[in-house]
């Protein structure tokens, strides 16, 4: 017989998306054509496998670890969408001594598995202390202060960049990951001290995230070069 | 009280996203260890890429975490969390796509990837590559449509809507697919 059905028609059938007439017209031609009957019994065998392929593949274990420290960390940097309202009436929530140590907390569980991967590597944790820690107002001696933390950053950030290799992907998702969490409490932290420069607990809070951010740099690079 | 070592029910599921939402990370651990599994599913059979179905599980928990206050309770969580998962990946691989396309013509266009996909030999084809590895090679466009459709049962226009295409090349992607996969299949 000639004239085969088409691919596409072979598909639509399978699909049931065919017209009436060219369900009909398709029947017909399949009682007749070994070729066609086999080809669609294929196609439908294809289909039927898939829609039995199980509904669940398990993920790695450790996912839902580094799922919580995420959530946990936005728990502090931004309340979770429930509790959007408390946020709006909390314009002062930053310069709350206990939210403070909570953020303090959290920000230490998010680069609880970072720190854990440096201590499996049996990297000496380092203490490291930037120089100048603010004072309780916004000063030239805290904006020098800044400026120097920035430079420490920048590098460690080239430190990291040449030995970018030696790290895992997964490894360095993590710090990217751990890195942007603290940024955001950077950010939001700046941004409430400079609407409270007296504040002294959010000005520690600040320069704590600070030496946090160059801890996780110092900690990653000497991972890397060891 | 809601026992962790039990199947939670659908008002159990109720009452921890109503937990969840008011900032228990026990009880969304819950709603994690329930949904995981078929979230990744997911995930690493539209991406092919168990890294990127990694990364892509972890996103669409942690987006889940902060829209819990939006489900409404109208579908089952599961399906909710489903749906929120495929948004998940297709947002991730549109962007890829488009920075993809700034430097390399994109491998979805039907023709050149047809062409390319049909005449590259499968890479285990010999061996009867198992179904789930066939999927996995597909081009992308054609597999997200093949999963969609033929493994978690969406239909052509619902496709077309998510992946902003014609019904007409839905059904084109999807009638490639399956072709490509019956090949490596040795069909």
């Amino acid at each position: 017989m000639t004239n085969h059905l088409t691919w596409e028609v072979l598909n639509d059938y399978v699909d049931e998306v065919l017209t009436p007439a060219e369900r009909a017209a398709a029947d017909a031609h399949v009682r007749e054509c070994e070729t066609c009957a086999a080809a669609l019994t294929e196609l439908r065998a294809t289909v039927a496998e898939a829609r039995a392929l199980p509904a669940t593949v398990m993920p790695p274990d450790e996912l839902w670890n580094d799922v919580r420290a995420t959530i946990e960390a936005r728990k502090v940097a931004h309340l979770p969408a429930g509790m959007a309202s408390a946020r709006s009436h909390a314009r002062g929530w930053w310069m709350t001594p206990g939210k403070l140590a909570a953020a303090a907390v959290v920000l230490v569980a998010a680069t609880a598995s970072l720190t854990a991967i440096a201590m499996n590597a049996r990297v000496s944790p380092t203490t490291v202390v930037v120089q100048g820690t603010p004072s309780v107002t916004v000063s030239a001696s805290w904006l020098a202060s800044e400026r120097a933390f920035q430079q420490n950053v920048l590098e460690l950030r080239e430190q990291l960049e040449v030995l970018h290799d030696h790290l895992s992907p997964a490894t360095l998702v993590k710090v990217e990951r751990a890195l942007a969490t603290i940024d955001l409490a950077i950010a939001e932290g700046r941004e409430a001290l400079l609407r409270d420069p007296a504040n002294a607990a959010l000005s520690e809070l600040l320069a704590s995230n600070y030496r946090q951010k160059i801890e996780l740099l110092r900690r990653m690079t000497q991972l890397a070069s060891s | 009280m809601i026992d962790p070592q039990s199947a939670p029910t659908t008002d159990d599921i109720a009452a921890l996203v109503a937990l969840a939402a008011r900032g228990d990370v026990s009880a969304f651990e819950q709603l994690y260890t329930k949904c995981a599994g078929r979230v990744y599913a997911v995930c690493v059979r539209m991406t092919g890429d168990p890294q990127r179905a990694r990364e892509y599980t972890h996103d669409a928990f942690v987006r889940a975490w902060e829209r819990l206050s939006t489900f409404r309770g109208e579908a089952s969580f599961e399906t909710w969390m489903h749906r929120l998962t495929v948004n998940v990946v297709l947002t991730a691989t549109r962007g890829e796509r488009r920075r993809a396309a700034r430097f390399v013509p994109t491998p979805d266009e039907p023709a050149a990837e047809t062409d390319m996909a049909l005449s590259t030999p499968a890479p285990d084809v010999e061996t009867r590559i198992d179904l789930e590895r066939a999927i996995a090679a597909l081009p992308p466009r054609a597999r997200e449509v093949f999963v969609l459709h033929d493994v978690e049962g969406y239909r052509h226009e619902e496709i077309a809507d998510r992946l902003d295409l014609e019904a007409s090349s839905v059904r084109a992607n999807l009638h490639r697919a399956r072709r490509l996969i019956m090949r490596m299949l040795t069909r």
